[in-house]
């Protein structure tokens, strides 16, 4: 098993709602391995979007703590990338000035960032976009430009919080192959949140279910079967079931 | 663009309608208190080319009244600008000056008249004032709203990018804020201008301006003089809105996907 990337020791969080605590994390411990694509599932409105915010460095614990390379985050870190859900893009830059921003920022000087981003939009297949907004692209293109906005300042962890969800089936699918292309060539670890257990299945080293609020482990699951996946196979609709299972479960309890 | 063969046809009909009533209606009247059409187009030309009793021209007047509007609104354009910015930026700021703000929005610019005359004295800087006051809040406002509505997950991927707090004011809110900014922009000009021509009313040293010469036509009976100078007026008033919008439109091209999706 390779090194720690992540440890996530104990952290525990509770909102405030009109005057009441609402505990949305219970002591959740977990550690992630480097260069792994960790998946975390759950039933809806279980804290994983929370999770991930406290991870990114955007949201504070109320207790615990999170080291990445052995050391604590306690705000936005640089090796942190974060891509949510969807609108994650500056609409008012293009593609190209997109993935530039973090280099821009930091700067970094321009060789290398012109360098650095025809790399990338190689990788994410869309050099020939690369002039285009945000608007004028597919939700599926937009997600992978986020992706490699956080790879051009070299960012080792990607937390992706459902980021496919706006998209019909068949781009999810198609999408869901870029990104086990990405991870690969890019040897990043990943965090994946996601409601789709099939994709779930699809993607990951390792599974983790969270229970319902406030969250914790539920089970961790490794999935031992050979990239790519056979959606239909009968190992992976056993794994399939066993999630929906915890799931379903802890929904109706 | 498409031709729409039907909203040309429907335009110019309504135009012409106009037209005709008008000149019913003027030559019902009686004494000529509402001059015709014609009469008007008329003293358009002349005022044009020859000018009034001054020999200041339309476009004399026009200007005047316009560097009135531009004074006015610049001075509040980099007052509102900062302190919107700011106010947006900062709850305990907004909760500081908002309830001065929203005593002093709801004052007509022109109840400002009388203190704008002690205070400035005849001239430009008392209608520059009155202005100043009119294109004041639209901006104001407008900035406030466009940085409280900046999206809140591009300000939290802008700090996992390694963006500092001024890196997220210029690179996330200003741009976001932007096509807000043109809006009370345009609001403002529209005050502006609509405040321009009241201010003429009183308080001129010059006798300059489009508000002035609807005054002063009037009351020498020159109604035909009064009515072509608020159909300039009017004019004026379209073509800036219009140019605003047009900078509007341009620099806000990106827009479509927050409103699309």
């Amino acid at each position: 098993m390779s090194r720690t990337k992540l440890k996530i020791e104990k952290i525990s969080k509770n909102f405030r709602v009109n005057g009441t605590l609402l505990p949305v994390l219970n002591a959740l411990s977990l550690d992630v391995h480097e260069r792994e694509f960790l998946t975390i599932v759950g039933p809806s409105g279980c804290g994983k979007t929370t999770l991930i915010r406290i991870i990114a460095g955007l949201e504070e614990t109320s207790s615990g703590r999170i080291l990445i390379d052995d050391m604590v985050i306690n705000a936005p870190s640089k090796k942190i990338g974060y891509v949510p859900q969807e609108f994650s893009l500056f609409p008012w830059k293009t593609v190209e000035d997109n993935i530039k921003f973090g280099l821009k920022i930091n700067s970094v000087k321009k060789e290398e960032i012109n360098e650095k981003v025809k790399e990338l939009l190689d990788l994410i297949g869309l050099s020939s976009f690369k002039d285009y907004y945000p608007k004028d692209i597919s939700g599926g293109m937009r997600q992978k430009v986020a992706i490699a906005r956080s790879l051009a300042i070299n960012q080792t962890l990607l937390l992706l919080d459902e980021p496919l969800r706006s998209l019909d089936a068949q781009s999810r699918n198609k999408l869901q192959n870029d990104i086990l292309k990405i991870w690969k060539k890019s040897k990043r670890t990943i965090i994946f949140v996601t409601h789709n257990i099939d994709e779930a299945v699809y993607l990951s080293d390792r599974i983790v279910v969270l229970s319902s609020l406030p969250a914790n482990l539920k089970k961790i699951i490794p999935i031992n079967i050979d990239r790519p996946r056979d959606r239909t196979s009968s190992e992976f609709n056993l794994i399939r079931k066993e999630i929906l299972n915890l799931i379903y479960y802890i929904n109706i309890s | 663009m498409k031709l729409n063969k039907t909203k040309i046809f429907l335009t110019i009909f309504t135009i012409f309608l106009f037209l005709f009533i008008w000149y019913i209606i003027a030559l019902l009247t009686p004494s000529k208190v509402i001059p015709g059409p014609i009469e008007v187009l008329q003293s358009l030309i002349k005022i044009i080319i020859e000018g009034d009793s001054f020999n200041y021209t339309i476009f004399d007047h026009l200007f005047a009244s316009l560097w009135r509007v531009l004074i006015g609104f610049y001075v509040a354009f980099i007052v509102a600008l900062p302190l919107g910015l700011i106010m947006g930026l900062s709850k305990k700021v907004e909760w500081m000056i908002s309830p001065i703000m929203e005593i002093f929005r709801p004052i007509p610019p022109f109840a400002w008249i009388p203190f704008a005359l002690v205070f400035f004295g005849l001239g430009l800087f008392s209608q520059a004032f009155i202005i100043f006051i009119g294109a004041f809040f639209p901006l104001l406002t407008n900035t406030v709203q466009g940085v409280k509505n900046t999206s809140s997950i591009l300000v939290d991927v802008a700090k996992t990018l390694g963006a500092d707090k001024f890196d997220i004011i210029l690179h996330i809110i200003l741009p976001f804020t932007l096509p807000f900014i043109l809006v009370g922009v345009r609001v403002s000009l529209g005050v502006g201008w609509m405040c321009v021509i009241a201010a003429e009313l009183v308080g001129l040293n010059k006798p300059l301006g489009l508000g002035y010469l609807i005054q002063y036509s009037a009351q020498f009976g020159n109604f035909a003089l009064t009515f072509s100078t608020m159909l300039v007026t009017g004019l004026i008033g379209y073509i800036l809105n219009n140019s605003v919008k047009l900078i509007e439109n341009y620099t806000s091209h990106w827009r479509e996907s927050i409103v699309k999706n």
